[in-house]
């Protein structure tokens, strides 16, 4: 009998220090995860980048596949494209050194602009390959935690041309690598307008709302009593420091009711499709403060 | 020599895995490499591995939680139990612990999945990869056991085929 009590105790003891290594392992990791995540990347960068350039090697290949007609035509677009988007910049930047002379004749304070830094992504995990990935830049080159990142978009029937569309938004960052949490995951928080209707909305701000089936992304606290058109573009709002107004973030595909703790019909919600194409994401734009 | 050893056949399944993960596909290299070391050098050196090179794999893959450790840690429990039970030779009859050990990083996301009710992600994302890493754990696990077997018997270090031979019945040692 003493035998068997013995047994049952040494076995409700390993059982209890089972149970309690496995809380102090989850506990002690998701508490130093950004020690962790900031340490292992900086410190096998070589190593990871590895697996990244073998596949960039090896992307870059298929382009050889193409006939050499195919190329052409491509190259002959993409300097057309090129030019297009140069005298566009010429126009912009003088509309730029305008405002920031008439802000100085008017006191008014200089708004800081933007550095354009154009990346691929390092790492992506294929269990959240629509939530989140790791891009090629960090600190050391400017990237800030809350810095906007932008994709080509999906290129549809109607349209004639991919355009840069919101992606996602910088969550950590360490010296050589950043981490980017994209609009689909749900848990990148903007706010957004419609163009047409100019109503002002935030995007994921309902947490308790479950994945949708087909990848939309939820555009809560949209004003009431308005008239919203299926199909307007939704654009950022501007309201957060490190994000300028205008980016494209997708369409609006419906609009539902409000499921929220303030649903007392002074809100209503919708689904926007996301513009940028979450599943061919290879190469992008970061914008970051200067 | 035999830590060195490992250390350095680890790396280059987590690069292996990760490199895979970049287009799409979940290899569970590493997971694969515990349950043979933990086959061929035993319990202990695998519940070290698991813990060292889970916790790197999770920090690269960006979870906030150690899932893969305890897939790792899993995987060693059942290397103890297949080594103790089962035939280890030839390798090619290792198709079906590759398999089981393959599917223990994504049964570990399962309770959770299913708590959340994110069918989506379920039948998107988790059901295909599920289904390719028992196919890939089929395949890889005998190629494994071929391959650095005879690496091991080159280096004279412990072989996976031969660590039923190492284990006396009712053996109760953590590690050789």
């Amino acid at each position: 009998m003493s035998k068997a009590s013995s047994k049952y105790r040494k076995t409700a003891l390993t059982v209890l220090l089972a149970v309690l290594s496995v809380v102090m392992l989850g506990a002690l990791f998701h508490g130093f995860r950004t020690f962790f995540y900031r340490f292992y990347s900086d410190f096998f960068y070589p190593y990871l980048s590895i697996s990244s350039g073998i596949g960039r090697t090896v992307s870059d290949q298929t382009i050889l596949l193409r006939s050499k007609y195919e190329l052409a035509k491509e190259i002959e677009r993409l300097r057309s494209d090129n030019q297009l988007l140069m005298a566009r910049f010429t126009v912009a930047t003088e509309a730029q050194l305008e405002n920031k002379e008439l802000r100085r004749l008017l006191a008014i304070k200089e708004m800081p602009g933007y550095r354009y830094l154009y990346t691929t992504i390092l790492r992506r995990n294929p269990l959240e390959w629509r939530e989140r990935f790791i891009v090629n830049y960090g600190s050391e080159d400017g990237i800030k935690p809350g810095s906007i990142v932008l994709a080509g978009s999906r290129v549809s029937e109607n349209d004639t041309e991919s355009v840069l569309a919101l992606c996602g938004i910088v969550r950590d960052v360490s010296k050589h690598t950043a981490e980017v949490l994209s609009l689909s995951g749900g848990a990148a928080t903007i706010a957004a307008r419609l163009e047409s209707s100019d109503a002002v909305g935030f995007i994921n701000a309902d947490t308790n709302a479950l994945p949708s089936r087909d990848q939309s992304t939820r555009l809560n606290f949209l004003p009431a009593h308005r008239e919203y058109m299926v199909g307007e573009p939704v654009v950022t709002a501007g309201f957060e420091e490190n994000i300028p107004a205008g980016i494209l973030i997708g369409h609006v595909t419906e609009i539902i009711g409000g499921n929220t703790v303030l649903d007392n019909r002074l809100y209503v919600n919708a689904l926007l499709r996301p513009a940028a194409d979450f599943e061919n994401i290879r190469f992008l734009v970061i914008l970051t403060r200067q | 020599m035999i830590d060195i050893y490992f250390a350095l056949i680890f790396l280059t399944g987590i690069l292996l895995q990760l490199l895979a993960g970049n287009f799409g596909l979940f290899l569970p290299v590493t997971v694969l490499l515990i349950f043979y070391a933990a086959t061929a050098t035993g319990l202990f050196r695998g519940i070290v591995y698991s813990l060292i090179f889970g916790i790197i794999i999770d920090v690269f893959s960006g979870w906030g939680f150690p899932w893969h450790t305890f897939a790792c840690l899993g995987a060693a429990l059942f290397a103890r139990f297949w080594c103790a039970r089962q035939m280890l030779r030839p390798a090619l009859i290792n198709f079906f612990p590759g398999m089981i050990a393959a599917s223990l990083p994504l049964l570990v996301l399962l309770p959770q999945t299913i708590i959340s009710g994110d069918w989506r992600f379920l039948l998107d994302t988790w059901l295909p990869q599920f289904v390719f890493g028992l196919i890939a754990g089929a395949i890889l696990l005998p190629v494994t056991v071929a391959l650095l077997d005879h690496i091991s018997e080159r280096l004279k270090l412990p072989r996976y085929q031969d660590a039923r031979k190492q284990l006396e019945p009712g053996d109760n040692k953590w590690h050789r």
